[in-house]
């Protein structure tokens, strides 16, 4: 009984000097906490902010707003925009996703042959990667845009091809589209896929080739299925990329001509900014935010086994 | 992490391309053509005259160069005042972001305590929440706190939305210190505090610059934010300033265009130079971590 009291008696104090070092100006606490607090205040409560914001009719045109439940999901999944947005915003991820793994794939193989130059190579290849998008995407707006008899088409016409006004036509505005996007994100993909390509190890390529196989066969059956994980890691990084893609789009098309080049993005921004409803904004946000989510946890899943080893 | 660690490419013994193939070469014109065609005809065409920007067939080379773009960018655009903005904006968020990112890097380096790495992994996964996707809710928040308009809003948003990247980066770096300098230092009665700012911070130094380059270049390029929270006239910064001025919307696209592009891109691009090295080494393993 004795021991009994001496122990209930000493246990509290146990805990509280167990306890004390962690909120010490020396301990962890300290040092972690204003970045963590600094990071959760404007990733996470915006985030769930929006989510609050997609539930009210709030709108920058007027003062005040109430409480509408679901009533601007509703408004999304009816809207007559949808199809088309829906149509435009998966052929654009699609395109941009597939166009910058097989590119970005070749390219990568490319620069891993060490050949004198290749570095001087790697770094040009890499070059789009650090451009402000904003600037690449008024660039090439100058080049196919401007005029009929500008730059892009000057080298078209080298090639055979008619001088084309490329913003009025729907699918030649699309077509730019993917191809600008693309252009400003190969050269990330070559990163991941170069960092991939560099951690393959010879042995394996060594035995194939004595055993007779050809480049082809080494490529498919060693570097392919190797490189799965840096894959499907740059496919999630490029689908999210292509998804919430602003910045070019609103540079180059602004979802014109008409909206024929309307992604979700744009429509956010437009129903945001131009047509002050951002309650509805909010809306399209959240949505958004929900395929991010699943693009995060794949992420996160592929990531998980390897960061184990 | 390996490799951010060295802080230069290397690479192992026993992987990497076996035979290298010289059909490549086939391809390198091509791969010069796709990158460089584009950037060219903007490199030259800023010291091209209207005139000449607008023939057919078009110059590369500039016939008669003049530097009255770029004139007519800092006299009559006033386009000094957005590249200093987005000097200010950079240099804060950096400064702010390498304090507050190094501080929370050295705690997950150098303690060991329980969800740690849970907290690791949720800031990967913070990180990855697009500024698209919290723009809305940026403007509303902005707007309460009255800070619509100024560049602590961007200074903020981008110190928050860099400080993930930051700490991974970072804590790769700390990685390498050895512990037994921490340990001499507190036995030579160092704090924590002092251990981090005398020992940890000096030695970090490679590790801080290339993280300082990388959030540099991502804060100078940043658009949707201060478009949307930062687009009157007297804070906007530089890539705001081209998109008001050159944007679709725009009535007439003024040959000034190309001369602001090349202000706009080269910082960056200097920087890119001097700093890849080391980006490619700790982008890659970023993605191999």
């Amino acid at each position: 009984m004795t021991t009994d009291i001496h122990a209930t008696g000493a246990a509290p104090a146990r805990r509280v000097s167990a306890r004390r070092p962690k909120f010490r100006l020396n301990g962890y606490f300290f040092f972690l906490f204003p970045g963590v607090a600094i990071v959760l205040s404007m990733t996470l409560f915006p985030a769930l902010y929006g989510i609050y914001m997609s539930l009210t009719n709030i709108n920058l045109g007027y003062v005040g707003s109430s409480f509408v439940g679901l009533d601007n999901y509703v408004r999304f999944f009816t809207s007559p925009d949808l199809g088309l947005i829906a149509r435009n915003t998966a052929l654009f991820v699609a395109c941009c996703v597939v166009l910058q793994a097989c590119i970005g794939l070749a390219v990568a193989i490319l620069l891993n042959q060490r050949l004198p130059g290749h570095q001087i190579m790697r770094s040009m290849t890499i070059l789009p990667w650090v451009l402000p998008s904003v600037v690449v995407g008024l660039v090439f707006l100058q080049i196919f845009g401007g005029s009929r008899l500008g730059f892009g088409n000057y080298v078209l016409s080298l090639f055979g091809i008619g001088q084309q006004s490329w913003f009025s036509d729907p699918v030649l505005a699309m077509t730019i589209l993917i191809a600008v996007c693309t252009w400003r994100g190969i050269p990330f993909s070559v990163i991941m896929f170069l960092g991939g390509l560099q951690t393959l190890p010879r042995d394996a390529f060594e035995a194939a080739t004595i055993d007779g196989a050809s480049r082809w066969q080494r490529f498919r059956y060693i570097t392919l299925p190797m490189l799965r994980p840096i894959m499907l890691i740059s496919v999630i990084m490029s689908t999210g990329g292509a998804l919430n893609s602003l910045d070019i789009p609103l540079a180059l098309t602004g979802g014109g001509p008409g909206n024929a080049t309307e992604l979700i993005a744009i429509s956010l921004y437009k129903q945001s900014f131009f047509h002050l409803d951002i309650g509805y904004g909010a809306t399209i946000g959240t949505i958004m935010l929900i395929a991010n989510l699943v693009l995060i946890i794949l992420y996160l899943a592929v990531l998980q086994p390897r960061r184990e080893n | 992490m390996t490799i951010a660690q060295q802080g230069a490419p290397r690479r192992r013994p026993g992987r990497g391309p076996l035979d290298p193939n010289p059909v490549a070469y086939i391809f390198y014109p091509l791969l010069i053509l796709a990158v460089l065609g584009p950037l060219s005809w903007a490199l030259f065409g800023g010291f091209k005259n209207a005139n000449e920007l607008f023939t057919y067939p078009p110059t590369i080379w500039p016939r008669s160069p003049t530097l009255q773009n770029f004139f007519d960018l800092f006299q009559r655009l006033g386009f000094g005042n957005y590249i200093w903005n987005t000097v200010i904006v950079s240099f804060f968020t950096v400064l702010f972001t390498l304090f507050f990112g190094g501080l929370a890097a050295y705690a997950l380096s150098r303690w060991d305590f329980r969800y740690k790495n849970v907290l690791l992994v949720a800031l990967l996964g913070l990180q990855l929440i697009p500024s698209t996707v919290n723009i809305v809710p940026y403007y509303m928040i902005m707007n309460q706190l009255g800070l619509l308009n100024t560049h602590a809003a961007l200074v903020i948003i981008y110190t928050a939305t860099h400080i993930p990247i930051t700490v991974w980066v970072l804590k790769g770096f700390f990685d390498t210190v050895p512990r037994s300098l921490d340990e001499a230092a507190a036995i030579d009665g160092c704090s924590k505090w002092r251990t981090y700012w005398s020992i940890i911070m000096p030695l970090s130094l490679p590790g801080l610059s290339v993280a300082g380059f990388l959030i540099f270049v991502s804060a100078w390029s940043e658009f949707l934010v201060p478009l949307v929270i930062a687009s009157n006239k007297d804070v906007a910064v530089a890539s705001v300033g081209l998109f008001t001025f050159f944007g679709p919307d725009s009535s007439m696209s003024y040959p000034a265009l190309l001369a602001a592009t090349l202000v706009t891109v080269i910082p960056v691009v200097i920087g890119y130079f001097f700093a890849q090295r080391y980006i490619v080494s700790g982008l890659t393993a970023f993605a191999e971590k």
